[in-house]
């Protein structure tokens, strides 16, 4: 199965990130991402099923949670 | 034993706090925000749990405004030294303890200073006058820690909300006492420990801030890991990381949380029922005893008294040999006494766990020491 990202400014926005997601019905994981993107270091994300993308990102909007996508 | 001395920590914690302390260290206990493995994220939810409940127990929906500490004291450090300096004009009160009163001086701050032994309405009255006068921020305590009195903790955030005057809430001995909500009471930096009112165990507090509040004024008290952008120089822009350099208490937030739900469980208004019961059962027993003197004696959490003519260390000293535990001092709030008892009093304090048989024990051995 192919995942997207979403990269945020700490774990507690991940975890926010997540909780909004919960509150979608959208299944969704925190991980550890590489921070070598941003060149800032170490962060957290979560991770999506591909599928979930779009309503992921919307419900992110929605909840007015901060975040960025790793390329 | 009489525990009598909740002011200070609360003894006897309930068995649910006991268990997710040691269930914490068990299997969980590992360090969040400093990896993705899976005992690191197991601490990471824990935490993120208990912001989520802190938050919510004080009007707060966004845990993101709730900031963890090792205790109310550095909270209230962090905040004050966060955003006031020197020559700020500071409200406080008479009656704060050193936590406010020492940030406050060490700081530079102009203190301007209102009774809070005088009423709730003289306390309005000169608060209004002193934020007339020109004033950046009202830092106080929403209870005494020596005397059963409280401040008017929404009334003072109306003033200081209308006025554009910085509110910051110390509420070490109000937290689990009675019902403090941020939003609804105009507080904007609320403090509080987690050992006391609300069950919890030594080594937490927290900040817990209102969503009006803009953070970007506030500079961190200390500066270290946050387990993100760890590349950059300055601390993250956002709290709570912003305010968390460090390892946090996880053990203590642990307990904090099982406390939270115990508090919510119980009530406030029950627990507060019970508290006031117990401290109205002693002053009724002991209102013909004129070899005692109570200060402010009201029913609340706590009473303050002195045994004529004996010094207050000796009372406490022999209410110790009956197996009663009360503190005796100044209870690290020097001015509070100043009209009252200028050299200390006893002060025995309540939790939901004191009984009315207790109650009864003391009075008959206050009897005897007297």
């Amino acid at each position: 199965m192919k995942h997207r990202y979403f990269a945020f400014s700490s774990l507690t926005y991940a975890y926010k990130g997540k909780d909004a997601l919960d509150n979608t019905g959208i299944r969704s994981k925190i991980i550890r991402l590489s921070g070598n993107e941003t060149k800032k270091g170490c962060r957290y994300g979560i991770e999506v099923s591909e599928k979930d993308n779009f309503d992921a990102k919307s419900a992110l909007y929605k909840y007015g949670v901060p975040f960025t996508e790793p390329l | 034993m009489i525990y009598f001395d909740n002011a200070a920590t609360s003894y006897q914690k309930p068995d649910r706090v006991k268990k997710a302390a040691a269930s914490f260290i068990e299997d969980r206990c590992g360090n969040p925000g400093r990896g993705g493995h899976i005992i690191a994220m197991k601490a990471a939810e824990t935490v993120y749990e208990c912001r989520k409940k802190l938050g919510t127990f004080f009007g707060v929906t966004d845990p993101s405004l709730v900031c963890f500490t090792g205790s109310c004291t550095e909270a209230l450090n962090t905040a004050i030294s966060g955003c006031l300096g020197k020559g700020d004009k500071v409200i406080t009160s008479n009656i704060e303890h050193n936590s406010v009163r020492r940030p406050l001086i060490a700081a530079g701050c102009d203190i301007r200073t209102f009774d809070a032994l005088a009423g709730e309405d003289e306390i309005l009255s000169q608060v209004d006058k002193l934020i007339a006068g020109g004033a950046k921020a009202l830092v106080c305590t929403c209870a005494s820690n020596v005397f059963p009195v409280s401040l008017p903790v929404r009334e003072l955030g109306r003033l200081c909300r209308g006025r554009g005057v910085l509110f910051i809430a110390d509420g070490a001995q109000a937290a689990g006492h009675f019902d403090i909500d941020v939003i609804r009471d105009n507080v904007d930096i609320l403090c509080i420990p987690a050992h006391k009112g609300l069950y919890g165990i030594p080594g937490c507090g927290a900040m817990i801030f209102s969503p009006l509040f803009n953070t970007e004024r506030m500079k961190p008290l200390l500066y270290g890991g946050s387990g993100v952008n760890s590349r950059e120089s300055s601390m993250p822009f956002y709290p709570p990381e912003k305010f968390e350099a460090g390892t946090l208490p996880t053990v203590a937030i642990a307990a904090l949380s099982a406390g939270i739900d115990f508090v919510n469980e119980v009530g406030i208004d029950e627990i507060s029922r019970r508290e006031k019961t117990i401290s109205e059962r002693i002053l009724n027993c002991v209102s013909n005893n004129d070899n005692v003197v109570f200060y402010h004696g009201k029913p609340g959490s706590l009473l303050c008294f002195n045994v004529k003519g004996v010094p207050c260390e000796k009372t406490a000293a022999a209410l110790n040999e009956y197996g009663v535990c009360a503190r005796a001092g100044l209870h690290c709030s020097p001015d509070a006494h100043k009209t009252t008892a200028p050299d200390g009093a006893v002060r025995i304090s309540f939790s939901v766990f004191n009984t009315e048989a207790e109650a009864d024990a003391f009075c008959d051995i206050l009897a005897l020491i007297s």
